[in-house]
């Protein structure tokens, strides 16, 4: 019994710390979307397209759309989707199909970079929403440095 | 405390803080994590992610604190059941990608395969902390190197 309420003492210092801590930081989650809204309704309310894994190997067999890999430059280097660029190496044509994508559903990359390349005048800019990790998981090919 | 259970509530600590701290430090990654996992509900990720740091940290903390010692050492053993059990059925379900043990990347300690191993080797030690008697002035030292002497 004694066992008992004092590891309760220590799960509700546990508690207490933990939320305090949480309501102050800057890195603090919500408690209700910790994820927040997931990219897939941010991206159509952005006026971008979402597209699945089998739209995208799609565009890779038909070569019909430029992939640019919206996260970092190391993570590019250990693998990447065939043929995808870097945001620094986007073309200039502003009518080429982008497909933006970053590691998984729940990074915001690949929309954070689709917002400003719509900004910029890219007019035809859709998002791989499962990301690298979906690509990966579903045995697709990778290119790598 | 004898010299073989300093140790060994050392080692507990060690990765209880090790890992609370730098869960605490990226929320959001290890937030994501949990979720990746697929084995709690989405609207506990939250909760989870915010307060299960902090039970490592006070549950490493408590276990050289009077009196909370042995509910330390309670706490940890069912904490590490929980988190095998859960990385156990995420690896045979195939949904077991990074843990989030440690914080962020993908590296080796934050593997599901190897966190599993990692955890059985932590709940031997915890086991073994549980079940040695406690020591008292007045018990009898089992043998000279245990006492430390």
């Amino acid at each position: 019994m004694e066992t008992a309420r004092r590891i309760l003492t220590l799960l509700a210092v546990a508690v207490l710390l933990g939320a305090s801590a949480n309501a102050v930081s800057p890195r603090g989650l919500s408690w209700s979307r910790p994820l927040g809204r997931g990219i897939a309704d941010q991206v159509v309310k952005a006026g971008l397209v979402p597209v699945d894994l089998k739209t995208v190997q799609d565009l890779v067999r038909n070569k019909s759309a430029r992939l640019i890999d919206a996260r970092t430059p190391e993570e590019f280097t250990v693998g990447r989707l065939p043929g995808a660029i870097l945001p620094s190496a986007l073309p200039l044509e502003k009518d080429q199909p982008l497909v933006l994508y970053c590691g998984n559903e729940f990074c915001e990359q690949s929309l954070r970079l689709g917002e400003q390349l719509k900004m910029l005048g890219y007019r035809d800019i859709a998002v791989f929403v499962d990301g690298y990790e979906a690509w990966w998981n579903a045995g697709g090919p990778v290119d790598q440095d | 405390m004898t010299r073989t259970e300093r140790a060994l509530r050392i080692v507990l600590a060690i990765a209880f803080l090790a890992a609370g701290v730098l869960k605490i430090a990226d929320p959001a990654t290890f937030a994501v994590s949990i979720a990746r996992l697929r084995m709690i509900p989405m609207e506990a990720v939250g909760a989870v992610a915010i307060l299960l740091p902090w039970i490592e940290v006070v549950a490493a903390v408590a276990l050289f604190v009077p009196k909370y010692r042995g509910p330390a050492v309670k706490l940890v053993l069912a904490l590490l059941g929980v988190f095998t059990l859960i990385l156990g059925i995420a690896l045979l379900r195939g949904t077991a990608g990074s843990c989030g043990c440690f914080g962020k990347g993908d590296g080796v300690l934050n593997r599901a395969d190897v966190a599993v191993v990692r955890n059985a080797v932590l709940i031997a030690l915890a086991g073994f902390l549980i079940r040695r008697k406690p020591t008292s002035p007045a018990a009898p030292a089992s043998t000279a190197s245990d006492t430390g002497r």
